[in-house]
């Protein structure tokens, strides 16, 4: 190359370069997480190792499930992401009741049907509400009974003609 | 294992190298410390085919090493064909299978295979050893270096195709000696720069142009998209030539040169410079083990031996095509691009001297569109693109349009990216080192983001 270096000088440029190289890659890593500790915002808990507590990431499922379980709520609302479901806290203000919101991401109408299974078996064989228990499993075979009837009735329909 | 991929990265690599340092001041260990990181590497991907892969080398092995004890040939032509009988079935046998039906009328079974990881590359890699054994070329060697030269895990699983050749007597040498860090700098820098090209430019890409391929399954593209899905090309450029950085750099890493597989192949001026660019490690391989061999057996008399040239290049064209995977698209794409190297070495005798610029925009254009042909799966499908180009293109998705422009311009303008890192390392600068590590965070970073895409060349 022409450059009046000798070896061992050039070797030791290399050598600074790879310390560079991976001290950037190294301090530059710690640093961006001693920003993410310091930031958190979404306090994920993704640093429970550091000792710093925070709610995981969990799918809405097992979050709702988590929340049917809490007897310190006696109402819920039960719906899925597509629409925006009533505001709890406003509920319980109204009504004196406490309510719980209980949604399912993308959930269909089976999972919500079941979510709503969950809540009337929580509320009536774990907390033993059992005369709240059946006045929900009343009204929700209504709700299966009539929603069913007009689904038997527009498919029968739409096959006679 | 993905090389784009925090198992990889963040564990197997720094461990391996770890390793290998332990193992790097006893020389009987370096050896058998890379056959053992390359089998875990391979294992951890695919944990079944492994034992394929430790037969396939013992066998190949061991037929060596009859041959040069015996000197019977035949033992070699068997290993070959063998070879040649298991990348058959399980990468072509469904297709046979298929074909078969169509011509009896009636349906054959299929067979339900999954197609073992690297299979076509390390049956090359035997064969290549095989054939100049058996013409007296090629030496017998011991069972690691052999076993490290089909499985080395930089390139076992998508080339580069090395030579036996070049890389046998590199195997085993002292990383650690003066000088090692100028060759870690320079494998650094070619890992970083083959993940940038495969994230930040091949996946980006792919992006855009993976659900228009996935609409030209279903119907005609004719909402003016169908032009964003001829940049398919230069996705695949950046997604292989990414690749094949990465595996010359962790060659580096292990102090083995690797042969570079892409020199800037997006600006070649003529079909023929262009597969003298592209995948160029395959087209050595074809070269030497197809084409000379079709050309130079006397299957026509001599007075024809124009027509039997030219046929063998359209013949070795359409294998390439048919080695990409099992469906007659490939073999479309292959004879297309045989025939054009035909019409290209004709035009070259007979015809007039083009400009290089028409050159080049004629073999850029052949390469886009018969891109096209390759990634559509079905001829129907690379149709409902083609018909898409009667459309103008639509320009109001800025982002996408910008980018579809951007990347293809970086491939024609930018030299290959061996020149680049030659240039950029020609002397140390440690603050650019610097930003190459900051560089390699960001990757990091953006690998975190998004989810790990897979190699295109791992499906051929």
């Amino acid at each position: 190359m022409g450059s009046p270096t000798t070896g061992s000088d050039l070797s030791d440029g290399w050598g600074r370069c790879l310390a560079a190289c991976l001290g950037a890659l190294g301090i530059g890593g710690l640093l961006l997480l001693a920003f993410m500790i310091a930031v958190d915002p979404y306090d994920t808990g993704k640093f429970g190792l550091l000792g710093i507590a925070g709610v995981d990431d969990r799918d809405t499922h097992t979050a709702t499930a988590s929340r049917a379980r809490d007897a310190s709520f006696d109402s819920a609302v039960i719906g899925n992401s597509t629409a925006q479901l009533l505001d709890p806290a406003e509920l319980s203000r109204a009504t004196g009741l406490r309510f719980v919101q209980l949604y399912l991401t993308g959930g269909n109408p089976r999972g919500q049907t079941f979510t709503s299974v969950y809540w009337i078996y929580q509320n009536s064989f774990i907390f033993f509400k059992l005369g709240y228990g059946s006045a929900l499993s009343i009204i929700l075979m209504l709700i299966i009974l009539v929603l069913a009837s007009a689904q038997i009735a527009i498919t029968r329909r739409r096959s006679e003609t | 294992m993905l090389f784009n991929d925090y198992p990889f990265l963040l564990v197997f690599l720094p461990a391996a190298i770890l390793i290998y340092r332990l193992a790097d001041p006893h020389p009987q260990l370096r050896i058998p410390a890379l056959v053992l990181l390359s089998l875990t590497f391979y294992a951890i991907g695919n944990p079944p085919f492994i034992l394929l892969l430790v037969l396939s080398i013992l066998i190949n092995w061991l037929a060596a090493l009859a041959f040069a004890r015996t000197g019977m040939r035949p033992i070699v032509t068997a290993a070959i064909l063998a070879n040649l009988a298991v990348l058959a079935l399980f990468k072509y046998a469904n297709f046979l299978a298929y074909n078969l039906g169509l011509v009896l009328g009636r349906p054959m079974p299929t067979l339900d295979i999954a197609l073992p990881l690297g299979i076509s590359f390390f049956t090359f890699h035997h064969i290549m050893y095989l054939v100049d054994l058996r013409k007296g070329k090629a030496p017998a060697y011991s069972l690691g270096r052999y076993a490290l030269y089909i499985a080395f895990f930089p390139q076992a699983l998508a080339g580069p195709l090395v030579r036996w050749s070049e890389v046998m007597q590199q195997f085993g040498r002292q990383v650690y000696s003066p000088g090692w860090q100028r060759e870690f700098c320079l494998g650094i820098s070619f890992i970083a720069m083959g993940l940038f090209e495969k994230i930040f430019l091949a996946d980006r890409l792919g992006q855009i142009i993976d659900p228009i391929y996935a609409q030209a399954q279903l119907g005609p593209v004719m909402n003016g998209a169908a032009w964003l899905a001829l940049s398919f090309n230069v996705q695949i450029l950046f997604d292989f030539a990414g690749y094949s950085d990465i595996a010359i750099g962790l060659g580096l890493l292990f102090g083995v040169k690797l042969p570079f597989n892409f020199n800037a192949p997006f600006r070649s001026t003529s079909i023929q410079d262009f597969w003298q660019r592209w995948h160029i490690t395959l087209m050595l391989f074809l070269r030497d083990y197809v084409f000379h061999p079709l050309v130079n057996s006397r299957i026509l008399p001599r007075r024809w031996f124009q027509l039997q040239y030219f046929a063998a290049m359209v013949l070795t064209m359409s294998l390439c095509g048919l080695w990409h995977g099992a469906s007659w698209n490939f073999v479309l794409w292959g004879t297309l691009h045989g025939c054009a190297l035909v019409v290209c070495s004709l035009w070259r005798r007979f015809g007039p001297r083009l400009p290089q610029l028409i050159g080049w925009v004629l073999t850029v254009m052949l390469v886009l569109l018969t891109g096209v042909i390759f990634r559509a799966g079905t001829p129907d499908a690379a149709w409902h693109i083609f018909q898409g180009l009667a459309v103008p293109p639509n320009l109001d998705r800025t982002r996408q349009v910008v980018l579809v422009v951007l990347i293809p311009l970086m491939a024609f303008l930018l030299p290959a990216s061996q020149d680049i890192i030659a240039l950029l390392t020609r002397r140390p600068r440690p603050w650019l080192a610097a930003l190459v590590g900051i560089g390699l965070l960001a990757i990091l970073v953006e690998l975190g983001e998004r989810n790990v895409n897979g190699f295109a060349y791992y499906r051929f």
